[in-house]
């Protein structure tokens, strides 16, 4: 075994020559989000579509929520919760694109609607946006998601 | 077997139906082999009917002319597959192989029992064999035959019992299911020796390993002899019902009324489908006395008999562990829309040398587990087991000079190494399940971090013991996969610092933990993850299964932090 090991050793560092880390570089090499998403905007909101063809959805960073100075007091879900069964994903509730799914009331007041974005069925809304309101804001492209959401079947 | 008369009235009565002779001897459960393939013997017999019926030689006579007549029908027509009954074609998959129409039928064997000793037959069986090079020391023996002749049995014995007219316990006892002897038995008794003659090998029933069936069908005929018996079949069950539901009636359940509505529903059902020929129709049948039965009569089909020839060698298995030095290689052959993704696979480079010693008809791969796509499996290596289905050249003594010429096949190769091969069997699917659910794991990885890492969380997060983690299904396989949280345990963590931003993580965790969820936190659908530990953004970009643990213990995280001098730094 040992001689196997460092055989592995040599064939570890050679293979590492296509994933070379550049060591020394100071910017950040890319998100979670960077891979594996293909990312389209409308005004307001996102859609992130992964390759395995679930779609990623929330607001984006030109959102006034995002842009306003304003803390977020309270995050509504209006739409009732459907829990989704099996590796189908059976039950899930179905959604168009322009139906709201969150209500979010600011601290000064203005309230916003937050609509899914696509059409499909909720496989999962962000549950932790009830602990975590503030995420919607800080990091809408990330944490700060919406739902997730599984296409109709053509 | 006894003689006497109304034995000798009723050989006489099936014969003169068309019975065949094979048939007629089963069906008076004859136990001499001899009587079975040799014509000496039953001639004799025939001449003893012959005479207590008051006609000595005229069964002889006929039998002889008969046989004769057959005997020169096989001989003159050229025995060839022949193409099924149009209505019948998309049953059969696999090889036709013969068809008994050309000659006259036995009534209830169709067949079956009239032609297995004749010589082209059994020149195209042996054929047959020889051409799907096998190699075996011996063989059992299988047959399976159409269940539409159990019908025709007991429909031609009523008939002819009416017929005589007699009362006698022998006619009682014939009727009784299971009396007569299988068809299946007397096919075994003329082909074994015959077989056995010409392929040079003894037949051994408990030889498992080489197995030759021949396969008899009819399904045309079988379904055409059950349907006659829907109706009556199905009355009698509304009454056993009826009668059951009776008893309970009195007690005034008002459950019961449903259960009674659902009953009456099921029936309207029922009645639109077919009457299937099944075993447990079949006994549902064989319960009908004797009035019950004379209203119904045996069909005449000619849907010809197939025979199927399947052979099959014991399966093969060998065990070990792989290890898995490069990356982009899946582990069993991956195909989308037909299309083959990665070029190479685990399961062919490991499996190739023993696929050509063995020749299998088909593989299958097994292992305890499987890892990314992108991930390298090092260490001790996962277990695995190929088994090899069907495999022509099993009769090599498996030795382990054999394995060692496997192993030293696939280790030749850069990319998968294989752990000292061993031959096992079935038992090891449970050892391979086991591993999956049970054992702990060590990774190492390496991760940046997108601000300055604080050097005492990195501390603190070295302290860390069985810390529970919540995973919700990731993202990548969510569409695959249930939706569901999955509790994890991360035994212990063991972090080095590459430089300002970038770390070396080792993770030791329990089976199934999802790695790359740990560290980048899926958008925060894991909880706690490496992130929350180090209050940072962290993202994966490589990793490495190091080692699979039995167990979790002092000595396997002792040895786990010590991983990092087992294996060097790898910068």
């Amino acid at each position: 075994m040992q001689q196997i090991e460092e055989q592995q050793q040599q064939q570890g560092q050679d293979q590492d020559d296509d994933l070379m880390i550049p060591l020394n570089v100071q910017a950040r090499l890319g998100e979670f989000t960077d891979r594996y998403f293909v990312k389209s905007y409308s005004e307001h909101q996102y859609v992130f579509q992964h390759s395995n063809r679930l779609y990623l959805c929330g607001l984006n960073k030109n959102h006034p929520i995002v842009k306003s100075d304003s803390d977020i007091k309270e995050i509504e879900f209006t739409q009732k919760e459907q829990l989704v069964k099996g590796k189908k994903k059976k039950g899930g509730l179905k959604v168009k694109s322009n139906t709201v799914m969150l209500k979010v009331h600011l601290e000064n007041g203005e309230v916003y609607e937050v609509l899914a974005g696509q059409d499909g069925y909720i496989i999962e809304m962000n549950e932790n946006l009830q602990k975590n309101k503030q995420y919607l804001k800080q990091y809408p492209e990330t944490k700060g998601f919406v739902c997730i959401i599984q296409g109709c079947r053509k | 077997m006894q003689l006497n008369e109304p034995k000798a009235i009723l050989f006489n009565k099936l014969y003169e139906k068309d019975v065949c002779i094979r048939c007629i001897l089963r069906l008076f459960k004859i136990t001499e082999n001899n009587l079975y393939r040799e014509t000496q013997g039953f001639i004799q017999l025939l001449v003893d009917i012959g005479k207590l019926i008051g006609n000595e030689n005229k069964l002889v006579e006929e039998y002889d002319f008969l046989y004769y007549k057959r005997k020169s029908e096989i001989i003159d027509y050229d025995i060839l597959p022949q193409t099924c009954h149009s209505t019948l074609k998309d049953q059969f998959i696999k090889n036709p192989f013969h068809t008994f129409d050309k000659i006259n039928k036995c009534l209830i064997c169709h067949g079956i029992l009239q032609c297995l000793d004749d010589q082209k037959f059994l020149a195209i069986l042996v054929n047959e064999i020889y051409q799907r090079q096998y190699q075996y020391e011996a063989f059992k023996f299988q047959v399976k035959t159409p269940i539409g002749c159990q019908i025709r049995q007991i429909m031609i014995l009523n008939q002819c019992i009416t017929e005589i007219g007699l009362n006698d316990p022998f006619y009682e006892q014939i009727i009784t299911p299971n009396f007569a002897i299988d068809i299946k038995n007397c096919v075994k008794w003329i082909m074994c020796s015959l077989l056995s003659e010409q392929l040079k090998v003894p037949c051994d029933i408990n030889d498992d390993r080489f197995q030759i069936c021949l396969n008899f069908e009819n399904i045309g005929d079988d379904v055409k002899q059950f349907e006659q018996f829907k109706q009556i079949i199905q009355d009698i069950d509304d009454k056993m019902w009826e009668e059951k539901i009776a008893k309970k009636l009195k007690m005034n359940d008002p459950q019961l009324k449903e259960e009674i509505n659902n009953k009456l529903l099921q029936k309207k059902n029922l009645q639109s489908q077919p009457f299937l020929p099944t075993q447990n129709n079949l006994e549902k049948i064989s319960k009908l006395n004797q009035t019950q039965l004379s209203q119904f009569k045996i069909i005449n089909v000619n849907y010809p008999v197939k025979l199927e020839v399947t052979t099959s060698y014991q399966n093969i298995f060998i065990k070990g562990n792989y290890i898995k030095l490069g990356r982009y290689i899946s582990q069993t052959p991956w195909f989308i829309n037909g299309n083959r993704i990665y070029a190479d696979s685990i399961e062919d480079l490991v499996s190739a040398e023993a696929c050509k010693i063995f020749k299998p008809s088909s593989l299958k791969f097994h292992s305890g587990g499987r890892e990314d796509i992108d991930v390298r499996m090092l260490g001790n290596g996962r277990p695995f087991a190929i088994e090899l289905v069907d495999p022509h050249c099993g009769l090599q003594i498996q030795t382990q000079e054999i394995l060692n010429q496997i192993e030293s096949n696939i280790n030749s190769q850069k990319v998968v190494k294989v752990t000292p091969l061993q031959y096992t069997d079935t038992n090891i699917f449970e050892e391979l399940k086991n591993s999956e659910i049970n054992k702990v794991k060590a990774y190492c990885c390496i991760v940046e971090c997108k601000n300055i890492v604080n050097g005492d969380l990195i501390q603190q997060a070295n302290q860390i013991k069985d810390l529970i983690i919540k995973q919700k299904t990731p993202i990548r396989v969510l569409h695959r996969r249930t939706q569901m949280v999955r509790d994890k345990i991360i035994h212990s963590l063991l972090i080095k610092q590459i430089n300002e931003k970038w770390l070396l993580v080792y993770v030791l965790s329990s089976a199934g933990t999802y790695i790359k969820e740990f560290i980048h936190s899926d958008l925060d659908r894991t909880v706690p993850n490496l992130c929350t530990l180090l209050q940072n953004e962290c993202d994966i970009y490589q990793l490495d299964v190091m080692k699979l643990y039995e167990k979790i213990d002092e000595d396997v995280i002792i040895n786990f932090k010590n991983l990092d001098t087992e294996y060097g730094s790898k910068i």
